[in-house]
């Protein structure tokens, strides 16, 4: 096995792969591609291609081939999450002081605290989804339409990397930040055993999940991680597009297990907002996922489906 | 990439929303080899003692006389504000040099310098170089600005085509009226029999552009039209926020395979790979250098040069980014392995 470590997205990046020492190059690739996607679709990064979709003043725009994908997609799961992913939230990420790249946000000691209403009153009222129109490349959205892909983006990324760069391989795994793209064996012929990670010791992990054999996405969702303070007011990153600000519920993390690894982040994330009861029920519909519900003072719950995967420490 | 901690030896504010610094070591030393044409990035700290964010600018000075380096500064945002504060002998902390804009007076015998504003400072780079070392190159610039008195660099400019009879001058000022008995002085917009009156002959030229995207895209339409090849054109674009439009606008005048390939830091090498006329160059829609003169977005550079990096990697086969194997030597590493965490 070789692996390749390097940051990008805001967080760690980990390829490791079963090749040849004369193939290295392929892992060089690999971590261009994350850099090019990263610099063509951060929100963080002024005058790149979703910095323009964001700020133009035309509602008709042609975008290239992989932001009408990423739109598609995006779109995709807002509707098989029936509106709960919401890429559209960027609006009240920002007015809860998650502006900048997270290890840029200074301890916002001299921010105020935000007017909740306000930011409520902005956020519904801003254009959605469902006004998005896509035909090929071209796409029809109204002034305002402002998009992140924060939550569907390291997904994407390592599907791709699974899909076109690591297509000879077999045998390889992918993390962006925790998020990951498994596939194949281990070198002593069993299959990858993936670490979950303990929210409330975040330096241990609970369970393994081994993929078997499979190619499998897994990702999770917390509320522990990227939280900030603006004043008095606490905030994180996971926010509720039914409200317009950062979830409340008693769910610490989600796991969950899926035949992507966007779809395994797009879930993870939906099961977080929804909750214990209606996050299960969603994960228990779809016939490619799992999941494993960490809630503050219970027992871990797990879908049906996850006892295939689990694998005690 | 080493950092050099240089001073200010001098800062000129002469020129109206320019300011040019020259940077020396502590000892007066040579500080490091560059070509004409590349940049470096810089930092300072601020008058509340922090330290800036660094930022790209292109070099304008002599590569042969490197004792000292100077930099050409349009001034706009908070980064270039702070600059005016600065005083002589203030510490500025400098990288590089990067960049592939360069020029190279082998492979290039005729080069047409086509700047723009503040885009002439690669090109003053050029010309400082083509005077010390008496080259028998035939260079032509064009250098348009809006006034007289926005002129960076003008005295000067004046000068070395006054020193080597090479060096051809053609100015340019847009929004100012006038005539001039003076054939290098002009008082309009450059067009195309306006170059081509300039420079004659175009099939053995090398057009080397530099500038806002606006006056590039002017230029590139200029040069197309007098039935320059795409491959005589070499570019850098200084700009704040490159233009989306432009880069489409560059695909539909053919340079689509190059320009969609690498986001970042295309070289000219990568172009030349596709045509006969191998020359040294680079541009991209968001270009290191596109933010030369801007709010120069921290993790725009540190974007460009991680693709950097990892493109001459891809070009060269060599490996400068640390590559772990399962069994490395001398000391050994154990493998990561896969685990999922909140992210």
């Amino acid at each position: 096995m070789i692996w390749r470590e390097f940051k990008a997205l805001g967080t760690d990046i980990v390829i490791t792969v079963r090749l040849g020492a004369e193939q290295q190059n392929i892992l060089v690739e690999a971590e261009k591609a994350v850099i090019d996607f990263e610099t063509k679709f951060s929100r963080f990064i002024i005058g790149n291609e979703l910095f323009k979709l964001n700020n133009s003043s035309h509602e008709k725009q042609v975008v290239s081939k992989t932001m009408a994908e990423l739109l598609k997609e995006a779109r995709h799961y807002y509707l098989e999450t029936k509106n709960i992913f919401d890429p559209t939230i960027i609006g009240s990420l920002e007015a809860v002081g998650y502006d900048k790249k997270f290890d840029l946000i200074n301890s916002g000691s001299d921010r105020k605290k935000p007017d909740l209403k306000k930011i409520k009153e902005i956020f519904l009222s801003r254009p959605k989804m469902d006004d998005l129109k896509i035909e090929g490349r071209t796409i029809r959205r109204p002034l305002g339409f402002k998009l992140d892909f924060g939550g569907i983006g390291k997904g994407y990324i390592i599907d791709f990397l699974s899909k076109k760069i690591l297509s000879p391989f077999k045998d390889y795994w992918i993390s962006a930040g925790g998020d990951l793209i498994v596939s194949g064996y281990q070198d002593n012929n069993s299959g990858w055993d993936i670490g979950v990670q303990d929210p409330l010791r975040s330096e241990r992990d609970i369970f393994y999940i081994n993929n078997k054999g499979r190619k499998l996405g897994v990702a999770t969702s917390g509320t522990i991680k990227r939280t900030g303070k603006v004043g008095n007011f606490s905030w994180h990153h996971i926010i509720d597009p039914r409200s317009g600000l950062p979830v409340i519920n008693d769910v610490l993390s989600v796991t969950v297990i899926s035949s992507s690894a966007v779809r395994a982040d797009v879930f993870a994330k939906t099961v977080l907002i929804l909750g214990e009861k209606e996050g299960l029920d969603f994960i228990e519909n779809k016939n490619d996922s799992a999941c494993l519900i960490f809630i503050k003072h219970k027992k871990p719950i797990f879908s049906k489906r996850a006892n295939i995967f689990l694998k005690k420490i | 990439m080493t950092e050099y901690h240089l001073n200010i030896k001098k800062i000129d504010k002469n020129t109206p929303g320019i300011v040019i610094l020259e940077l020396v070591n502590s000892k007066n030393e040579p500080i490091f080899d560059f070509e004409p044409g590349q940049y470096v990035m810089i930092s300072y700290k601020n008058q509340q003692g922090q330290d800036e964010d660094k930022h790209a600018f292109s070099i304008a000075s002599s590569p042969v006389k490197n004792t000292s380096i100077r930099l050409g500064i349009r001034v706009g945002g908070n980064f270039t504000q702070g600059l005016l504060n600065l005083n002589p002998n203030q510490e500025i902390i400098v990288t590089g040099p990067y960049g592939n804009f360069i020029f190279d007076e082998k492979k290039v015998p005729n080069p047409v310098f086509i700047a723009g504003g503040i885009g002439i400072t690669p090109f003053i780079s050029a010309l400082n170089y083509v005077v010390d070392r008496d080259l028998k190159n035939k260079v032509s610039l064009i250098y348009s600005t809006r006034t007289v008195q926005g002129t960076a660099f003008f005295s000067e400019i004046s000068n070395l085509g006054k020193i080597n009879p090479n060096i051809s001058v053609l100015f340019s000022f847009t929004e100012e009226p006038g005539v001039s008995e003076d054939q290098r002085i002009l008082y309009q917009r450059i067009d195309a029999p306006i170059i081509k009156n300039f420079i004659g002959n175009i099939s053995e030229k090398t057009f080397f552009i530099c500038g806002p995207t606006p006056f590039m895209k002017a230029m590139i339409n200029n040069l197309l039209s007098l039935g320059v090849k795409k491959n005589q054109i070499k570019m850098e674009e200084f700009s704040m926020i490159p233009d989306n439009n432009f880069g489409q606008y560059l695909r539909n005048i053919g340079y689509a395979l190059s320009f969609a390939a690498v986001l970042f830091t295309i070289s000219f090498n990568l172009i030349s790979k596709t045509s006969a006329a191998s020359t040294k160059k680079n541009y991209n829609p968001i270009s290191v250098s596109s933010i030369n003169q801007a709010a120069n977005n921290r993790l725009i550079d540190v974007q460009a040069a991680k693709n950097k990096a990892l493109t001459e990697q891809i070009s060269t086969g060599t490996q400068t980014v640390p590559m772990f194997t399962s069994a490395p030597t001398p000391v050994p590493m154990t493998a990561p392995r896969p685990r999922t965490r909140v992210s």
